[in-house]
Formats: C-alpha cells, sequence, structure tokens
C-alpha cells in the first residue's frame, strides 16, 4: 500500500514519496524490534534456569539498544534532513498503525459464534478493503489525482476549443434541480450548469446532503472539505451502513435468522456456489476478499437511492481505487500462488520453444498490457452503469422541475413519481448486478491467475476440484468422481 | 450445504468470463495507447511508442479472448 502510494506521490511530489518510504521504513523497524524485544522479555520472565533469565535479560538491552539507535536515532536523523516532507512521513509511519487498530476493532465487534463460515472473516477483510479504498482514494486525492475530473476538464476543453454554434439549445433550464461538478480550477460549486442536459459543462447531478450543508455553512472548512471530496464521504458512510448491519443483524446468534440475516445469509450462500465453482480449493481463502468487494460496491450503489445520498460508485475515482485494490491482489495473489519465477513465466505467456522464447519481447508487453486492461474495465463499467442510471434520474428529475416552473403540475407529477421510481427500481436492480459482476469479474481474474492442471496451455486452466467443491468451502476432502 | 450442480455453476463462470470479453477488446488498445501516449511525452519519441502500444494492445486484447473463450469452453 505505501508502494502504491509513493508511486502516485512520486511524479509530483519526488520527496515525499520518499518521505512516506521511509516512515514506513521506520514503522516496520518499529514492529521488528518490538517483536524481538517482546519474546526476550517473555523468555526472561519465564526462564527458570537463571543463566537463560540472564542471557534473555542482556538480549533485550542489547535489542533495545539497537532499537534506539536504529529507530529513533533514524527518526532523528530525518528531522534533520530538509527535504523532508512531514504529512507523508506521518502518513508512512500511521498505516500499519491503522491497520492493527482497524484489525483490532473488527476482532472486538465479531461475534462469538459464526451461522456461517465466512463471516468474521468477510468483516474483517471488509473492513480491511474498506481502509485500504478509503487510503488509496484519499491518497488520490491528496495526490491531486481524479480521474472523472481530468475527464470533465478535459470535456471542457474540448467544448471551448469547439465553436458556440456547434452546440445549439446548451443552456441549462433555469430552476432545474441538477447541479454541475466544476472543474478543480474553478469556483468550488453552484456553477450554472452550462451545458445542460448535453452534458457540455460536465457531469450534473442532483444536490445532496453536503450540498445543501455547503450552502448552509459556507465559511466552515470541514463542511467545505467534506462538499469537495464528497464520493469519499458516501464511500465511508456505504462502508459504515454495512457494517453496522453486519453487527446489528448478525451478532445474534438466533435459532430462526431474522429476515435481513436471512437474506445476508442467502446472498453468502449463493456466491459462495458461484466463486467455489470457480476457484475450487482456493475458495476459502478468496472468499472474504470478494464478498467484502461484493457487499461494498452493492451498499454504495443502493445508497444512492436514498433521496440525499449519492453512489460513491457514480465516479471514476472510487470504481477506479476498487480496482486497483483488486488488481493488486490478483497480482499479489499470482506471486504467492505461483512464485516470483511463475509469476514471471505466467506474465511471458509460458514459452516452452524456440518460438515461444523467440516471441517474447512481443509477448511480455502483451501480457501486461492484457493485465493493465482488467481494472480499467471493471473500474469503467461499474462507473459508466451506476453514473447512467443517476444520470437518468436527474433527467427525469429536472424535467418535473420545468414543469412545476411552467405550472404544469399535472405534467410534472407523473414524472416525478412514475417515471423517476421505475428507474429507481432499476437503480436497485442494476446496482445489484453490477456488484454481482465486480466480484464475478474479480473471481474469474483470480482464476486465470491462480496455478491450474497443464492441458495445452499453462495459465489457461481450470483448477483441479472444480467440479466437486461447488457450494461449499472444502474444508474436507472431497471424494473424486472418476 | 447441498450439493450444487457442476452445470450451473459451469454457466455462472461462462457467464463471467464472456462478460468481460467487450470490455477487453475495447479497452486494451486504448490502454495501449494511452500508455504509449505517456511514455511518447516522457521519452520524446512521439508518435512510435503510441502506435507500437496501439497495436500491441489489439494484439492483447485479441489474445486475452482467445483465452477467455477457451476457459469459457471448458467443461469442468
Amino acid at each position: 500500500m505505501a508502494l502504491a502510494f509513493a508511486g502516485l506521490l512520486a511524479p509530483s511530489r519526488p520527496f515525499g514519496a520518499a518521505s512516506l518510504l521511509l516512515g514506513q521504513l521506520l514503522a516496520a523497524l518499529n514492529f521488528l524490534f518490538l517483536e524481538r524485544l517482546v519474546k526476550l522479555f517473555t523468555q526472561a520472565s519465564l526462564s527458570k534456569a537463571p543463566a537463560d533469565a540472564a542471557g534473555a535479560r542482556a538480549g533485550v538491552l542489547g535489542w533495545g539498544g539497537l532499537k534506539m539507535a536504529v529507530v529513533y536515532g533514524g527518526a532523528f536523523a530525518l528531522t534533520r534532513w530538509n527535504r523532508l516532507e512531514i504529512w507523508p512521513l506521518v502518513a508512512g509511519l500511521s498505516i500499519p498503525l491503522a491497520a492493527i487498530f482497524l484489525k483490532a476493532v473488527m476482532l472486538a465487534l465479531a461475534p462469538r459464534r459464526s451461522p456461517f463460515g465466512a463471516r468474521k472473516s468477510v468483516g474483517s477483510t471488509l473492513a480491511l478493503a474498506l481502509l485500504a479504498g478509503a487510503l488509496l482514494a484519499g491518497g488520490l486525492a491528496a495526490a491531486g489525482v481524479h480521474p472523472s475530473r481530468a475527464l470533465a476538464q478535459r470535456t471542457v476543453t474540448q467544448e471551448e476549443a469547439t465553436p458556440p454554434a456547434a452546440h445549439p439549445g446548451a443552456t441549462a433550464p433555469e430552476g432545474s434541480a441538477a447541479h454541475t461538478v466544476s472543474p478543480p480550477n474553478a469556483p468550488p460549486h453552484d456553477v450554472p450548469a452550462e451545458g445542460g442536459e448535453h452534458g457540455g459543462g460536465g457531469e450534473q447531478h442532483l444536490p445532496n446532503w453536503l450540498t445543501i450543508l455547503n450552502d448552509w455553512l459556507p465559511g466552515n472548512p470541514a463542511v467545505h472539505w467534506m462538499h469537495e471530496n464528497e464520493y469519499l464521504v458516501f464511500a465511508w458512510i456505504a462502508g459504515l451502513v454495512f457494517l453496522a448491519i453486519i453487527v446489528i443483524f448478525m451478532k445474534r446468534d438466533a435459532l430462526v435468522p431474522g429476515p435481513v440475516q436471512n437474506a445476508i445469509e442467502w446472498v453468502v450462500e449463493s456466491m459462495e456456489d458461484v466463486v467455489g465453482g470457480m476457484l475450487g480449493k482456493h475458495t476459502h481463502r478468496y472468499f472474504p476478499f470478494i464478498m467484502a468487494i461484493f457487499f461494498y460496491i452493492l451498499t454504495m450503489n443502493m445508497i444512492g437511492i436514498i433521496p440525499g445520498f449519492k453512489s460513491a460508485t457514480s465516479t471514476l475515482d472510487v470504481t477506479l481505487a476498487l480496482a486497483l485494490i483488486t488488481f493488486l491482489f490478483v497480482q499479489v495473489s499470482g506471486i504467492r500462488n505461483l512464485g516470483i519465477l511463475g509469476y514471471l513465466d505466467h506474465l511471458a505467456g509460458s514459452p516452452r520453444d524456440v518460438v515461444g522464447f523467440a516471441m517474447l519481447p512481443v509477448m511480455i508487453p502483451v501480457h501486461i498490457l492484457g493485465e493493465l486492461v482488467k481494472p480499467v474495465s471493471l473500474s469503467c463499467r461499474l462507473f459508466g452503469n451506476i453514473f447512467g442510471e443517476d444520470t437518468l434520474i436527474v433527467v427525469f428529475v429536472g424535467v418535473a422541475a420545468l414543469c412545476l416552473k411552467a405550472s404544469l403540475t399535472a405534467l410534472a407529477v407523473p414524472p416525478m413519481l412514475g417515471i423517476t421510481a421505475l428507474f429507481m427500481l432499476l437503480q436497485t436492480l442494476t446496482s445489484i448486478v453490477q456488484a454481482l459482476i465486480f466480484s464475478l469479474l474479480t473471481t474469474v481474474y483470480l482464476y486465470m491467475m491462480l496455478p491450474h492442471e497443464s492441458h495445452d496451455h499453462g495459465h489457461e486452466h481450470a483448477p483441479a476440484d472444480v467440479p466437486h467443491v461447488s457450494g461449499s468451502f472444502p474444508t474436507e476432502p472431497k471424494e473424486v468422481k472418476s | 450445504m447441498t450439493e450444487k450442480d457442476p452445470k450451473k455453476v459451469t454457466a455462472w463462470r461462462q457467464v463471467g468470463l464472456l462478460t468481460t470479453i467487450p470490455f477487453i477488446l475495447a479497452l486494451a488498445p486504448i490502454v495501449g495507447y494511452l500508455l504509449g501516449q505517456y511514455l511518447d511525452n516522457r521519452f520524446h519519441t512521439r508518435p512510435w511508442l503510441s502506435v507500437i502500444l496501439l497495436a500491441l494492445g489489439f494484439v492483447a486484447g485479441v489474445r486475452e479472448t482467445v483465452n477467455i473463450i477457451k476457459l469459457s469452453q471448458r467443461e469442468d
């Protein structure tokens, strides 16, 4: 994670990236020394032989001195470095602490007994995925990387380069409920929606409670920050909502589960069939991550249906962050399962003959491109669908507002109630389908990366036990049918 | 938990795999071109890397598609 952040920071702030990595290094060294010291302390206090206890105490002194010299000396040396950037350093120091804190919280919240095996892991992984997503999205924001704003800015630039005559009727209706997200250098909000529903001025959306709060408290920096990073705030809210649902409804060990617990268990079991069918014996390891992604995206999508809220997945910033997490997870899983050499062999297309080796200079970039396309396709699909739904609702609410303004209430009410409700129903369905597809594709990418039986090509094969483990975790050896 | 029908599971896998094809086909050349543009700007080699990576993007897209179709046809 620190490497990813450093990579994001490096082009614009190389010393910030270096500070972040140094902070991470210091934190890692600190934990290594602490682990060693705790072991020695325990040994010194539990040892019955005086010689062993004395040796352990000497070890404590030695390692303690080394820790002082390396960690605190390193920190002091860093403070003397005039290129040091303090916030990246603090972030580097804090990432492991935040992960430990979150894990402790999850352990404290975890239920005593699980009605289904993976639930505790789903909660923990969800928390870690939330942390990673939030940090990544925050990192993208801190590094000034806003893919959606960059797209909007590019669109604006193109519009400016085009003669105005090319856009007849491109003025937004006055009194429309739609807002326009302005490019970063423009005034912060409430810019008249130039471009109207033709989308010339950027993306349009309904005002949410953050917009209202920002209008109500215009000088408040916290509110302004939340308004500027509203997608991040809504992503956090979605995560907290889902965690609350899990804690409230899944903590009870009811013999007869309630409707919410029943629904969640049904979803988990159904997903388990699908994931188990693809990943086989690897299901147990990866299922929590896949379910965490599924529920997190589902909650983010569904929260946009509530008036005053917004789907965090309707921006490329969030979907790209999610896809990057998935991409990194798949690549790390590939390295763990195949080993470094096996992973490089996979990237090279598993050459086994002279022609294969001769094609390496072409095949390696082709494979790398193939891997890079996967997160982009994941993020674009999710963003496109959810953004499309939101835009449809905005357009119909805008039409209704126009009709109301023109005193055509009879015309305004049907679109307001009927068509918008219809699209909200459609949004519910699409939200579920998109969350399902994202998690399904994550499973597919994992499936393509994991080691398979060798048939006709090195990495295109099914796991050995695919047909026999569907529907349940492979906790017991399955009987192989011939 | 009851044992599930392997055909249903294979069908889910096929759905997952086959729905990726349009995205892979469309986005592979785009990603290649954008990467090439970035590298061209970085190393002042315009337009060679863009063209080369665009072509490689097409190849990567087709290759991934063939792999996906092979995987989806596997009956297991």
